[in-house]
């Protein structure tokens, strides 16, 4: 597990995001990028409020592409 | 007696120059050396599967959120773990994706990703409240055990930092402007020293400023030349997709540490120490990427290895040219 974890970033990207996912009910991510990760979760977040899910999905991005350093 | 007056007069006037007080963190720094004095956690073992926050107290003690673990750590100054808390959920104390960490005197505070506001634990790791939030915080910092330092991640671009207490409710506000209409070009990593003067290194931006206490700005610099980051259109958004800088955490000197990102010459290792006035001093360079890099009171630098599964500790010896 912690060699995938070592060797794997697209792995570490979806661990970011499972959370999310999980608690939504969504498909979990296969692979991709912070970007793609972020669209599904706009598409999958739905609120009344405006610019909330903006708000939601936002937080995990930042953090995404802070942690995932693209070489 | 021309000569011995002149010769008086700069002896004088080398004696004054030499006896101006140093500011604090100033003098151009030379090499810098890091010296690895502990590791928390490898492959072989539990210790953590995936840090995000790191804190530490005043006795040496280490505060680590473990994102895939769903759970707070404390780990003494030799690194064993004393405790755990938190698990996977939504109750109190519990956490889905623990990330931010920031600790006071008395207090440890958690922001979790997908929680807003904040959670609050004592340093045995009791959880003792949350402090409530509408809107979903981008970063934090304890300032005392009353009051914390927040920012919002905001569809508007105009930034404002909140200074908040442990009801929720706004002390006092800080703004700070940007001129970029994108999507979150005004996000903004932030240090505070006793002072109150803000420190701000933009993560969207080749920018670092400092503000003082009221307010208004001191400074601005830019060390990596680039004038704007690579942007993808997601959902309609302009989204931008490169780190310029990734931390500024302060010393006890008062020198100011940059953990730059993506655009830097060695991404998300590169560390730029710049004086309180702005001038950048040197650079040095971590042996792998980290998200973050963190201070203790004793000048220890913390940063990530082994993708998260490794926590480091170092000394940094700094030599002044």
């Amino acid at each position: 597990m912690r060699n995938i974890i070592k060797n794997n970033k697209v792995f570490v990207i979806t661990i970011l995001f499972l959370a999310l996912f999980v608690t939504y009910g969504a498909p979990m991510l296969e692979a991709g990028s912070c970007e793609k990760a972020f669209e599904l979760c706009m598409n999958t977040f739905i609120s009344s409020i405006y610019g909330m899910n903006f708000m939601y999905c936002g937080t995990g991005y930042l953090f995404c592409i802070k942690y995932i350093e693209r070489k | 007696m021309k000569i011995k007056n002149c010769t008086l007069f700069i002896v004088v006037l080398g004696l004054m120059i030499g006896c101006q007080p140093q500011k604090k963190g100033e003098g151009k720094l030379g090499q810098v050396e890091l010296e690895e004095v502990l590791s928390i956690g490898s492959i072989d073992d539990d210790a953590i599967f995936m840090w995000s926050g790191v804190a530490a107290d005043d006795d040496g003690n280490i505060y680590v959120t473990d994102m895939m673990d769903y759970s707070l750590k404390k780990f003494d100054p030799s690194g064993r773990l004393l405790k755990k808390a938190g698990g996977k959920g939504e109750g109190p104390g519990e956490f889905l994706a623990p990330l931010a960490l920031s600790c006071s005197l008395e207090r440890i505070y958690v922001k979790d990703q997908y929680e807003p506001g904040i959670m609050v634990f004592d340093k045995d790791l009791n959880f003792l409240r949350k402090i409530p939030s509408r809107r979903y915080i981008s970063g934090f910092k304890a300032i005392s055990d009353e009051c914390i330092a927040v920012t919002y991640l905001s569809v508007l671009t105009k930034g404002s930092i909140y200074f908040i207490n442990e009801a929720g409710q706004v002390l006092r506000k800080f703004n700070y402007m940007t001129k970029d209409k994108n999507v979150m070009m005004g996000q903004v990593n932030m240090e505070i020293d006793a002072d109150n003067n803000v420190y701000l290194a933009y993560t969207f931006q080749d920018r670092i400023e400092k503000y003082d206490g009221e307010g208004n700005k001191i400074w601005t610099r830019n060390l990596l030349d680039r004038k704007k980051v690579e942007k993808k259109m997601v959902r309609g958004l302009n989204l931008p997709a490169q780190i310029i800088y990734k931390t500024i955490v302060q010393d006890s000197l008062g020198r100011l540490y940059v953990l730059g990102g993506g655009l830097s010459k060695n991404k998300g290792r590169d560390v730029y120490v710049l004086n309180q006035e702005g001038e950048h001093l040197t650079t040095f360079t971590l042996a792998e990427d980290s998200h973050l890099i963190y201070f203790d009171s004793r000048d220890n630098l913390y940063a990530r290895a082994n993708s998260g599964i490794t926590l480091k500790k170092f000394k940094l010896h700094l030599k002044t040219i």
